[in-house]
């Protein structure tokens, strides 16, 4: 990809367009986990992708066009919400240490009917973004660090405390 | 079947299809609506001048209508301020960034007092982009060091600040621009109308004042600003003499205790 990203500094369009390809998920998942709308999210990375490009030549650091791309993004969702809705926040009940072993290894039956992004839909924004670069393996854990600026423990409390609030959620079916 | 959480997560995650192909060429379209756009405001304005030429006794009171009726449509004004700066809105924002700052553990509680206002950037140098919410920089003077390492001159950053309108347009997408009418502001006009960001997590909290002591709660940025910056909820006014802070919530007088801020 850094020999891609390097034509397409240098003006080449085209090689631009042949990373789009190798990185549209990684957006896609972060973005539609921050924003519920299909539409809004094509229109946001779409935006994105134009912004990188044009402002290409300002990224040091080819190795970290990932990161890089990736905070333009949160940074543009960021902009979309607070000029629409605010994004709501949803509280939750304090969880100990003792509910985050008890849930480390919770066993569960979801409906194959029920995707994924209605399954984290209930986490607050942060978590639902976290979840998604981390399960979809995307994004590597130094990635992850880099762009949500958590450390390694850090990203672990919260994704215990977010899969606390999901097996909540589906225990109660049962 | 009941599945391990981790297992489930994996799986519908992975099972997420993009169903389009994003394509910079797509941006022909979004210049195609600019142009059709552009055009259709080239005829207004020419009728509009047409009008506005051929009515002559109201020349002046239309003129004045017609710039009223433009702010009224692209402005959301929630708060006028007659300070020194020409604040035209104050915008309580809820961000990713704010929440993450509430959740960190402080590496350095310091009693300080405020020597000077550096600046106020919406600008990353380390990345040179611009972010939606700008920072403030502040100097100040250790008074008491209660956590981490001592020192006796302090620049820190505090999340919010007042920034231009001509600042925060680089941080917006082109539609971003246009919805809030900023293409139809002059640069001028721009640089001399500012927006207020207030956190929404931070209502309650004092704000920082050159010349006043504080109790900062503060953890380090090393990814960014390379400085310390404020925790959010992390800022107590302090009273030098007493040793004391004042609770936020109650807005009482109370001694320094570690374990509950």
């Amino acid at each position: 990809m850094e020999t891609l990203i390097k034509k397409a500094k240098s003006g080449d369009k085209d090689s631009f367009n042949k990373i789009i390809p190798l990185i549209q998920r990684k957006l896609y998942l972060v973005a539609r986990s921050k924003i519920n709308n299909e539409e809004d999210v094509k229109d946001i990375i779409q935006n994105t992708l134009i912004k990188a490009y044009k402002n290409l030549n300002k990224l040091k650091d080819d190795k970290k066009f990932i990161c890089w791309i990736t905070n333009i993004l949160i940074n543009d969702c960021n902009t979309f919400l607070k000029n629409t809705i605010k994004d709501k926040s949803i509280s939750y009940e304090d969880t100990g240490a003792d509910n985050f072993l008890s849930y480390e290894n919770v066993y569960l039956e979801i409906d194959d009917s029920i995707d994924f992004f209605k399954i984290i839909e209930d986490l607050d924004e942060d978590e639902r973004v976290l979840i998604s670069m981390y399960y979809s393996e995307e994004y590597t854990t130094r990635e992850i660090s880099e762009i949500l600026k958590l450390n390694e423990n850090t990203i672990r409390s919260k994704i215990s405390r977010a899969k606390i609030k999901i097996a909540k959620k589906y225990e109660k079916g049962e | 079947m009941k599945k391990n959480l981790d297992e489930i997560l994996r799986e519908k995650c992975k099972s997420v299809k993009v169903d389009y192909d994003f394509k910079l060429n797509e941006n022909k379209k979004n210049n195609f609506t600019l142009l059709v756009a552009c055009f259709s405001l080239f005829i207004v304005l020419t009728l509009s001048i047409y009008f506005l030429l051929n009515v002559k006794n109201n020349n002046e009171v239309a003129n004045k209508n017609n710039i009223e009726n433009i702010q009224e449509e692209n402005e959301v004004i929630i708060k006028s301020d007659n300070s020194v700066k020409n604040i035209i809105e104050t915008i309580q924002y809820g961000s990713e960034m704010d929440s993450l700052a509430y959740k960190i553990e402080p590496e350095l509680i310091v009693a300080v007092r405020i020597d000077s206002i550096v600046q106020t950037t919406n600008y990353i140098e380390k990345t040179n982009s611009y972010s939606g919410y700008p920072i403030t920089i502040f100097n100040a003077t250790s008074i008491k060091v209660f956590k981490g390492e001592k020192t006796d001159k302090l620049t820190f950053y505090n999340f919010g600040g007042i920034i231009s309108l001509a600042e925060y347009e680089k941080a917006l997408l082109p539609a971003q621009i246009e919805k809030r009418g900023l293409n139809l502001k002059t640069q001028e006009e721009k640089e001399n109308s500012y927006i207020e960001f207030i956190s929404s997590l931070t209502i309650g909290i004092p704000k920082i004042e050159v010349g006043k002591t504080y109790l900062l709660l503060l953890q380090y940025d090393k990814e960014y600003f390379n400085m310390y910056h404020t925790i959010i909820q992390g800022i107590y006014e302090y009273d030098e003499k007493f040793d004391k802070i004042k609770d936020n919530s109650r807005q009482e007088w109370i001694d320094i205790n570690l374990d509950k801020i």
